[in-house]
């Protein structure tokens, strides 16, 4: 984790227009999130992988989950704030670009079974397993 | 009567003051956006993974500082095999200027994007109408 020292730290962007201003950013923080958005996780547990992703400010339909034979795509665009006209933005850190990554699923993971949920700018993907292959006697006619 | 111009200058006591609020602890900054509208300022700060519980605004100051704990507990009996979400806490600190009516801060959290609403003061409303 990169933990920045030598970024302005106090009164940034503030003047006597804009009322308010950032007052500190972090001796004790990384810094801002810049790498590709969103940022996302993947966990392995014993029912199988969770692909977990942070999607600030996405609803439900902002966000599409594809799989296309071994590959699930996170695909989504986070919308712009709406405001009336004569809106001043002061400070803008959001991303609003359209996004889209890529996993290659393992191939023990049924694609059939994945299931997704989205709580507090959280999306969670399930990947189950698929059933250890069940033994199967063959009878003999 | 209100100054014309009230410089809200950074004064050696607000740094002091700003840096003796930051968490001791390490913490990620909240990606913040800020707006102004006719009668108040909207503040909205990214916190994915926290909470309405987890979450703490506070004024002291004139400098406003929002804290969030990350509840999320995907990791706990799981192996990491990629990690890219760093979030343990979030912090983040703002000035504000004279003329906002701190008593009347609106706060709300949805889709993990907290929104604060600044409410500007009749005074401050009034020394922005230009005079033809």
């Amino acid at each position: 984790m990169v933990i920045r020292f030598n970024q302005p730290v106090f009164g940034r962007e503030f003047n006597s227009r804009d009322q308010v201003g950032i007052a500190l950013d972090g001796l004790r923080s990384p810094s801002l999130r810049s790498t590709s958005f969103p940022a996302v996780d993947v966990v392995e547990n014993e029912q199988g992988f969770e692909l977990v992703a942070e999607v600030p400010g996405l609803k439900k339909e902002d966000v599409k989950i594809a799989v296309e034979r071994r590959t699930l795509t996170l695909s989504g665009e986070r919308k712009h704030y709406g405001f009336p006209d004569g809106t001043k933005i002061i400070r803008h850190e959001t991303q609003t670009d359209p996004f889209s990554r890529a996993f290659e699923l393992p191939e023990e993971v049924d694609g059939n079974q994945i299931s997704a949920e989205l709580t507090n700018g959280i999306l969670r993907v399930r990947l189950p397993r698929v059933e250890k292959t069940q033994r199967r006697d063959i009878s003999i006619k | 009567m209100a100054k014309k111009n009230q410089v809200a200058l950074i004064r050696r006591g607000e740094t002091a003051l700003a840096r003796r609020l930051e968490p001791k602890e390490e913490y990620i900054t909240a990606v913040t956006d800020i707006f102004e509208m006719p009668d108040s300022f909207v503040v909205k700060l990214d916190m994915p993974g926290s909470s309405k519980d987890g979450i703490k605004v506070s004024v002291e100051s004139d400098i406003l500082t929002v804290r969030g704990e990350v509840t999320s507990n995907h990791r706990k009996q799981s192996e990491i095999l990629m990690s890219k979400i760093v979030a343990l806490s979030y912090f983040r600190a703002f000035n504000l200027g004279k003329g906002l009516a701190v008593d009347r801060i609106e706060a709300e959290f949805e889709d993990g994007v907290l929104t604060l609403l600044i409410p500007k003061t009749d005074d401050y409303k009034i020394r922005q109408i230009p005079i033809t």
